[in-house]
């Protein structure tokens, strides 16, 4: 868990869409899953955990389009921009998933894991440590 | 190939960094939905091209360059054995994302001048 709890800003590359974390967050997971790549272009997504009733959408919520992966997980992105902002499996979960990458306020010490190791991208290797499940963070 | 930790990366990929496969414009043809692509460029003049269906972030390139220059090697599926051969904008990389490979770093761009 993020033990400062300090208030969280975050925010798409095009501003169109800004947020507001409070309270306590975390873990933050790096997954390295197909989709999360895809989604993402990038080697892995990295998403922190955060209670719904945490997160205050400033500006954008309503802009916010939902791509539903096959998987069944949902993605919600920035039309303008891009962006992913936010994931979540089930919409009545009482945590959703924000795109670390998003944040504006620097993120301080936080628990961190890998999930779905078994698809990354032959290019990147894992060397920070943090403990690596071959798929879900149950695996 | 490159990781690239500039917060325009950053943000368009909503990841820790970006990995960037140079390519000639020529090497690339979309097979399909170059339609459904849509671009924003930054303040920086820094492109990128995403899927509007899913936001996908596939190809970027700079001002002056009319089609793109690098594939998001994230986004192959055939299988890619190339090596990313340094980092870029390493100042701006966010603080829960360690670099640990030996690879060589810029603070900005790799032809910046020091």
């Amino acid at each position: 868990m993020n033990a400062s709890e300090k208030t969280l800003e975050g925010s798409c590359l095009c501003q169109k869409v800004r947020y507001r974390i409070t309270g306590k967050v975390g873990p933050l997971t790096h997954c390295h899953c197909t989709h999360c790549r895809k989604t993402h272009g990038a080697a892995f997504a990295s998403y922190l955990d955060v209670p719904r009733e945490n997160l205050t959408f400033v500006s954008g919520e309503k802009d916010l389009v939902t791509y539903q992966a096959e998987s069944g997980t949902k993605r919600g992105f920035c039309p303008d921009c891009g962006a992913v902002i936010t994931c979540w499996g089930d919409d009545e979960s009482k945590v959703i998933e924000i795109a670390a990458g998003t944040l504006d306020t620097p993120l301080g010490k936080i628990e961190a894991h890998h999930i779905w190791v078994r698809s990354r991208v032959p290019w990147y290797e894992i060397r920070d440590g943090f403990s690596q499940h071959p798929e879900g963070s149950q695996s | 190939m490159s990781h690239c930790h500039c917060v325009n990366c950053r943000k368009a990929h909503a990841a820790a960094f970006s990995t960037n496969l140079e390519i000639h414009p020529r090497q690339l043809t979309f097979l399909r939905g170059k339609d459904s692509l849509r671009s924003y460029r930054t303040d920086s003049g820094s492109h990128t091209a995403f899927c509007t269906t899913c936001g996908s972030t596939l190809v970027c390139w700079g001002d002056g360059d009319p089609d793109p220059t690098y594939v998001c090697a994230a986004t192959l599926d055939t299988e890619f054995h190339g090596k990313p051969e340094f980092h870029i904008f390493v100042s701006g990389r966010v603080p829960w994302h360690e670099i640990r490979d030996q690879l060589p770093r810029f603070e900005r761009n790799s032809d910046d001048p020091i």
